[in-house]
């Protein structure tokens, strides 16, 4: 039932914070300020048990309420809507496999490596501790054999060759859309397409960055072709493959004009945070219209996701650049 | 024995003439070390200068890229960054060798093993990362710069203090000494011709 959930997370959304507030919170002089004028939120009860407040103490405060809320739609959704929803989640199970493939490379200690990583338990059917406690990548892969994730072997000869971890995390985000794109089939088709450009954003924003890494940080094309995620939205193939290929300011800014905001910021002025903020403005912007346009559709589940997601980065940069007595309001993402 | 001349000090002709050698050595070395001295001066203002230009910019440098990591913390998340920063190599390793300027011996810091952020780091870690790489090959360049100035300050107060010891206490002492031989000599000598005089006075006054 699509109303059922369209309308809890209709009152659900009632909890997230309004652009105001962000502005409001993005005032605050210092960190203390900011968790005062929090305490009234969702946030309060867990912020008042803090002995000593600190952007990363606030950090996994806001982690765990963004996976409750992610908890919360789940369990309330059912059958093709359920396994969309637990498909969409696995990316932060993808974040922790990531993440245990990263300290795998360099042999971070087990405890170092769970410190790490996000609660995420409730989305994972992985023995995550078995992973972790794994000596090596190659082990590792091998543990994964029989789960979505064996098709990351493919990135093992692009990781011994270049020493680098990239290579198998973009597997893992193959496998993730793969798993995602995979579960949308099962929905209705206005939902469909909605979720799809949402995903589309997601995935191209993802892709425009990989395709001019050879231009702006000289990484090899070769290898950046091979990290690019097969799923076009607005860009295809061939124009990432162009702009990787000519390694061309001017091929990469007539290629990706659809994402002109994003593009500009980044080639023009080398400015990856601003190009970033641009994108999660352009997810933040289809999400409301989403919830505009489809009020008791399972889509308005997804873009409710979107948007606490989105709050929960705008708190993070608010947490961390008012930690640094850094102006953080050029950064909001509203 | 004269009054003022110190032990092993011969109030001799002999030992004027080595003394006036001594002498004339010691002020030349004294020269030489004035130059040196001269040297160590301009090179010690030219690199203070070049350090003090290299700490501006390099001060505007940190500022910006610890507003970038705090940046890349704020957008990704502090754990984010701490696992990406897992991903690259952990292999700084640095040499210390000596480098001889003016004689003085200076320390040269050479990169061995740098560890490589290509092809590893998403978008936004790679540039606070780049910026920091690029801020440990200035700093080390600050620190080599900073252990030269030191060094050369050193060696510059040393030779001052030479400097200073030849001008104010050796050479005079040296010139002092080689007066009061002049003296004793001039009076020995004076002495030796009132003697004569004496003597044939009392000669001639004998043969008449």
């Amino acid at each position: 039932m699509p109303e059922y959930l369209a309308v809890r997370c209709h009152g659900l959304k009632t909890h997230l914070l309004p652009n105001q507030a962000i502005e409001a919170l993005a005032s605050s002089k210092n960190i203390k300020e900011f968790a005062d004028v929090l305490a009234s939120t969702d946030y309060g009860d867990k912020i008042r048990e803090l002995k000593e407040i600190d952007a990363y103490a606030l950090e996994e405060i806001f982690t765990n309420e963004l996976i409750k809320r992610y908890n919360y739609v789940v369990n309330a959704s059912s059958n093709a809507m359920q396994d969309f929803l637990k498909a969409y989640a696995k990316r932060f199970e993808v974040q922790s496999l990531t993440r245990i493939l990263r300290s795998k490379a360099f042999k971070t200690s087990s405890k170092d490596i769970k410190s790490f990583l996000p609660l995420i338990q409730s989305f994972s059917s992985l023995n995550l501790d078995k992973l972790i406690e794994a000596e090596s990548i190659e082990r590792i892969i091998e543990f994964l054999k029989g789960t979505p994730y064996s098709k990351i072997v493919k990135g093992l000869d692009l990781y011994q060759k270049y020493n680098s971890v990239l290579p198998l995390e973009i597997q893992l985000k193959k496998v993730y859309y793969e798993m995602v794109f995979e579960a949308l089939e099962m929905l209705p088709s206005e939902d469909q397409k909605e979720i799809r450009e949402l995903l589309g954003i997601e995935v191209d924003a993802a892709n425009c960055f990989t395709a001019l890494a050879p231009l702006l940080y000289g990484y090899a094309p070769e290898l950046t072709k091979q990290l690019l995620i097969p799923f076009f939205f607005k860009i295809p193939f061939s124009s990432l493959k162009e702009v990787i290929e000519s390694k061309s300011l001017h091929t990469a800014l007539t290629l990706f004009k659809s994402y002109e905001n994003f593009i500009k910021p980044l080639l023009e002025k080398g400015d990856e945070a601003l190009a970033e903020i641009n994108i999660l403005k352009l997810l933040k912007r289809k999400a409301e219209e989403i919830m505009l346009k489809f009020n008791i559709e399972f889509a308005y589940a997804i873009a409710y996701l979107t948007l606490c997601e989105i709050e929960w980065k705008n708190l993070i940069l608010i947490a961390f650049l008012t930690q640094q007595n850094l102006e953080a309001k050029q950064y909001l993402i509203i | 024995m004269p009054v003022g001349l110190g032990a092993g000090v011969k109030p001799t002709r002999g030992f004027l003439l080595q003394l006036k050698k001594r002498v004339s050595f010691i002020e030349e070395g004294y020269r030489l070390l004035e130059l040196k001295r001269d040297e160590l001066a301009n090179e010690l203002r030219a690199n203070l200068e070049e350090l003090s230009a290299k700490k501006r910019k390099f001060e505007e440098k940190i500022e910006a890229a610890f507003k970038n990591l705090s940046l890349a913390y704020a957008l990704l998340g502090s754990k984010e960054i701490v696992s990406q920063a897992e991903a690259v190599e952990k292999n700084f390793e640095i040499e210390v060798l000596p480098k001889s300027v003016m004689g003085i011996l200076v320390p040269y810091l050479k990169i061995v093993n740098k560890p490589s952020i290509n092809n590893k780091l998403g978008p936004i870690a790679r540039f606070a990362a780049k910026q920091f790489s690029d801020l440990i090959e200035e700093l080390l360049k600050v620190a080599e710069l900073e252990a030269r100035i030191e060094r050369i300050a050193d060696d510059l107060e040393k030779t001052n203090r030479k400097v200073n010891a030849l001008e104010k206490i050796v050479i005079p002492q040296y010139k002092f000494i080689i007066k009061q031989i002049e003296d004793r000599l001039d009076e020995d000598m004076l002495e030796e011709f009132i003697r004569t005089k004496f003597v044939r006075a009392i000669i001639a006054k004998r043969r008449a």
